[in-house]
């Protein structure tokens, strides 16, 4: 019966890795005696060897959380002393304490989406949550609205719970940004240039 | 607009959402194309998103460096720690054209063998049978390879790798705890019957970068 398998390197990685049937096994280590030596059969061999004895993990999240506190550190340390002014932005406007208009069908849909308007001396901020009805988790959609001549593109945003800088994205042209999949719970949302630090806080995630 | 997808699992994000593949694999294929001068430049202008695309691309050769030296894993992350802090002060002194991985491989080496020569953990056995088997592998058989040098260079070829590949071999062949083919296909975002032919189209490109490095 003619071989109805090609020797391949996806078939010599099987044969290798001792995962073909006993048949099937016996029919490649047939078919490798005929070829004679192979160029892939001893890397496959080579690579077995080292990478059961090579290790490449991740090192756990605290290591991470620590090295992002490192960099804050490093980048805050490079700001021109006295140049950044810190503000906070106050909330003007909530749409969860606004009624909702009974008999339109967009009532339904308030529970679920949330506009937020926060002020501040150099700008507005605008933010929208939307709940995930799968995981009751929010997407968070903002947008930086400078009263100055200041240029909204490539304010550094960073969200942080627990003290804990969780994410950190960049507004676009527009002076936009998002974060996704977040938890209920407390938040503080800082937006960054090289004159201002804006901070939003506390932030609230709730349905 | 701008999206940055907060991270929940025990690994990283690169700030890549919708890719389940990321959480395990690091670095993003655009990542790949961003040079590392790009990153320092961007590091030393204080931006965080290249920090941690510093930390996506490199946290796994910083961190098993020493593990693959018989370094518990506290001692692991202790060396981890000290390494990318070595390289923050040392950020703005790196010149045009420094190679990150060869650096940080160095400290890392270098931090490890501080932490041995204390008296955590002797071993100064070299990777001797396995240096025998670097020709088949295509790494220049007159060196003697030491186990810092074969985790960077297994290390720069994975991450030259795509997203979906370096987050199979990585579960198949490197991390500690190998998963189950229902546990990576899950992980992944893949069916289980992929991950066989997956694997292999993966080895193989892998054989292939290694060869040409």
């Amino acid at each position: 019966m003619p071989n109805s398998h090609t020797l391949n390197f996806a078939r010599l990685l099987d044969w290798v890795e001792g995962r073909l049937s006993p048949e099937e096994a016996a029919q490649v280590a047939e078919q490798v005696a005929q070829a004679g030596e192979r160029a892939d059969l001893g890397w496959l061999r080579a690579f077995r060897q080292v990478s059961a004895k090579t290790t490449l993990a991740a090192p756990p999240p605290e290591t991470r959380d620590l090295l992002r506190q490192r960099f804050a550190e490093y980048a805050q340390a490079k700001r021109p002393a006295g140049m950044l002014r810190r503000l906070t932005a106050t909330l003007t406007f909530d749409s969860s304490l606004q009624p909702a208009t009974a008999g339109l069908r967009s009532a339904g849909t308030q529970a679920s989406q949330r506009q937020l308007i926060y002020a501040a001396e150099i700008a507005d901020v605008a933010l929208n949550l939307q709940l995930r009805q799968y995981n009751q988790h929010f997407d968070l959609a903002g947008q930086i609205l400078p009263k100055q001549a200041i240029a909204p593109a490539g304010f550094a945003v960073e969200l942080v719970r627990d003290a804990q800088p969780i994410g950190t994205t960049t507004a676009d042209e527009l002076g936009e940004f998002a974060f996704e999949d977040l938890a209920p719970g407390m938040y503080e949302l800082g937006l960054r240039n090289e004159q201002f630090d804006l901070v939003i806080a506390p932030l609230e995630l709730r349905r | 607009m701008t999206k940055a997808r907060v991270d929940h699992q025990p690994s990283s994000l690169g700030g890549r959402p919708d890719n389940a593949a990321a959480q395990t694999a690091g670095p993003t294929m655009e990542m790949q194309q961003e040079t590392d001068d790009d990153l320092i430049r961007a590091c030393r202008s204080g931006n965080a998103e290249a920090w941690e695309r510093v930390l996506d691309k490199y946290e796994r050769l910083v961190y098993s460096i020493p593990l693959n030296y018989g370094l518990s894993r506290d001692d692991a992350a202790d060396v981890a720690q000290l390494t990318f802090t070595s390289l923050l002060q040392s950020l703005d002194s790196l010149h045009e054209g420094s190679r990150l991985s060869a650096w940080l491989a160095t400290v890392a080496r270098r931090n490890t063998w501080r932490v041995i020569e204390r008296g955590r953990r002797e071993s100064t056995e070299e990777y001797g049978d396995v240096a025998e088997t670097m020709p088949s592998l295509g790494k220049d058989s007159t060196s003697l390879l030491e186990r810092w040098e074969m985790v960077e260079w297994l290390n720069h070829g994975l991450t030259l790798l795509n997203e979906r590949c370096r987050g199979l071999l990585l579960a198949l062949y490197f991390e500690p705890d190998e998963p189950s083919y229902a546990d990576l296909a899950a992980r992944l975002g893949m069916a289980v019957g992929g991950i066989g032919p997956t694997r292999a189209r993966c080895l193989e490109r892998l054989k292939q970068i290694l060869e040409e490095r």
